[in-house]
């Protein structure tokens, strides 16, 4: 079961921001969306969530991928709303619209806020978070969506090394306990070439390869699609390295 | 790292959940309060006792001797009961329809006159004021009319051209600016050259409750009821609209038609509490606020307790109209502006740190 992308175009104001993209993304896997700024990520992600319209074909098996959680690059922090308020809201599509939630809502989200060892901040106001706190209730609200394709938009660009690892971590835990599909932008190469299993390339909204991450990221295609001289190196323990030369 | 779910909730889980009981208590005490000592209260005083009797009364299969004469009991009915009821409809409209505003618009100073609302309902009362029609027909009074119809014109337009300039929120905040300050221009140009009915025009402009029987009461309860609930319904996609626009799509929700439902509930409560009320300031942006600073910041809980406390406060207001300076009143736009600052100023400060 796999999720496909056949001829996807976006314009928009007359600037073409896809074009023609097409690419496959399977069941179970990590998928790293990678490219310069500019290169069509982000649009590409919203494509595939259904935020914005596009043209072309997006396939999405309705029986596998029943509910897409997107977070987005930049996750808006609302004021004076609690932890728990925050993961609830993962819940808007399965409420009542008189009673609200349900017994089994606030179950699920117990289970999401605990899955993210969030239990302790519930009572939290969302923005007296650290960034990598608020990045794990983030993902506490995906959780609480029950869905099974979650598409990341660059998770960790504003986090420290600590707390990237850190969702990281819990990331490819979730991923694997509740068998998620996971669509992610990076920017970070070095954790895409060890975290992902496939990849897709970008460069000015065109597809420059896309299939098992070691095959697609090599030193040649990164290169281009960067613009810069990218290195692409084999570690003792088996682990790739990814090394960008500076000409300064 | 995925901890086992545990038989018993986490506490500070359990607790971010619930609304207070507490939070409940106070507001239905506040709202039983504010009616009986509406009912109670007034030029000539009523026994408490006999009035509850009366109102038990009601019930079917119960009946209980009260013991209001005649003209108590006419007073009671027909013009404390009505009285009341007009202004807990309106200030829960205003203060609810403020709340709305608040969420659609995602900014704290937007209250229900944002979309020219108080500019059109303005312009539309000043133009029968000043042109006599209202004298046209005998025992009808058409300025609540062509407030309500100045108001709803006013958002119409509003809502046309900041549909027109783009789909987000600040192009319409800056239409409902543009469109406020044309008809208030309107306005003004009328006032200056019907000078003889300025004190008319300004009587009603600075807001009233006044009530000849049940008319205006079964004029703004149902849409205000109707209004309500739509807004209740829409709390928790008001919830999403604190998020960005791709979020709360994501989540489920669509901002488009929450917007639209909101502004129809809110501009259609705005016009008809200017239409039979006048322009009662303040209650609209404070009321929503003193239930974020108190109680919470969703609009689950912001929604019904602002519709509920904005009527209380309106209640109360209008008794310290009717009392203060007896048998005189006073506009109660004075009363809620009067009391309503210095008090919304003490929450500001017991809350610091949460804005």
């Amino acid at each position: 079961m796999q999720i496909e992308l056949d001829n996807v175009s976006l314009t928009i104001a007359k600037s073409n921001i896809l074009n023609g993209v097409s690419a496959k993304f399977f069941e179970g896997s990590v998928t790293a969306v990678l490219g310069a700024n500019g290169s069509g990520k982000s649009s590409l992600l919203k494509c595939i969530a259904g935020i914005i319209p596009c043209d072309g074909t997006i396939k999405i098996p309705t029986d596998k991928f029943r509910k897409i959680a997107y977070v987005p690059q930049r996750p808006a922090i609302p004021i004076g709303m609690t932890v728990a308020e925050f993961v609830l809201l993962g819940r808007t599509e399965y409420n009542n619209w008189y009673f609200g939630e349900t017994a089994l809502d606030k179950d699920k989200c117990y289970q999401a806020i605990c899955s993210l060892s969030l239990s302790k901040l519930a009572g939290r106001f969302v923005e007296t978070l650290s960034g990598g706190e608020m990045q794990r209730a983030v993902l506490a609200r995906a959780v609480a969506q029950e869905a099974s394709l979650l598409v990341l938009d660059e998770p960790t660009s504003a986090l420290d090394i600590a707390s990237q690892v850190e969702v990281i971590s819990y990331l490819s835990e979730l991923q694997r306990v509740y068998q998620l599909t996971v669509i992610v932008a990076l920017h970070d190469l070095n954790l895409a070439i060890n975290y992902a299993q496939s990849a897709v390339l970008l460069k000015d909204g065109r597809v420059l390869g896309s299939g098992d991450t070691l095959k697609i990221m090599n030193s040649e295609k990164l290169s281009e699609a960067y613009n810069s001289q990218i290195e692409v190196t084999s570690l003792i323990d088996g682990n790739k390295m990814v090394l960008v030369k500076y000409n300064l | 790292m995925i901890k086992n779910r545990s038989k018993t909730l986490n506490s500070e889980v359990l607790r971010a959940f619930q609304t207070s009981l507490l939070v409940k208590f106070v507001t239905t005490l506040l709202l039983l309060a504010a009616i009986f000592s509406g009912l109670l209260i007034g030029v000539v005083p009523l026994n408490p006792i006999s009035v509850f009797s009366e109102i038990i009364n009601l019930l079917p299969l119960v009946t209980i001797e009260s013991s209001l004469s005649e003209l108590e009991s006419i007073i009671l009915w027909q013009w404390r009961f009505p009285r009341v009821l007009l202004g807990f409809f309106v200030g829960a409209s205003l203060a609810v329809s403020g709340a709305g505003f608040q969420g659609i618009f995602r900014n704290p100073l937007a209250d229900p006159f944002l979309l020219g609302a108080a500019a059109g309902a303005g312009l539309g009362a000043t133009f029968l004021i000043v042109s006599n029609t209202n004298t046209l027909f005998e025992n009808i009074n058409l300025v609540p009319l062509g407030a309500f119809i100045g108001a709803l014109s006013a958002t119409v337009i509003a809502t046309f051209v900041g549909r027109t300039a783009g789909n987000g929120p600040a192009a319409l905040l800056l239409a409902g600016v543009a469109t406020a300050s044309f008809l208030t221009a309107c306005q003004t140009y009328l006032m200056q050259r019907n000078l003889l009915s300025l004190q008319e025009i300004y009587g009603w402009l600075i807001g009233r409750i006044s009530t000849s029987g049940w008319s205006e009461v079964s004029l703004i309860a149902p849409y205000s009821i109707l209004c309500f609930i739509l807004l209740y319904i829409n709390r928790k996609e008001l919830d999403l609209l604190r998020l960005s626009e791709e979020e709360a799509i994501a989540l489920g929700g669509n901002p488009k038609r929450t917007r639209r439902v909101v502004i129809i509930c809110c501009a259609l409560l705005t016009a008809l509490a200017v239409s039979v009320s006048g322009l009662i300031a303040f209650v609209g942006i404070i009321v929503p606020h003193i239930v974020r600073l108190t109680v919470g910041y969703s609009y689950r809980i912001i929604i019904p307790l602002s519709f509920f406390l904005g009527g209380s406060f309106l209640v109360l207001a209008d008794i310290m109209a009717r009392v203060v300076i007896a048998p005189a009143e006073l506009p109660i736009g004075v009363i809620t502006a009067f009391l309503g600052a210095p008090f919304f100023a003490l929450i500001l400060i017991l809350a610091r740190g949460k804005l």
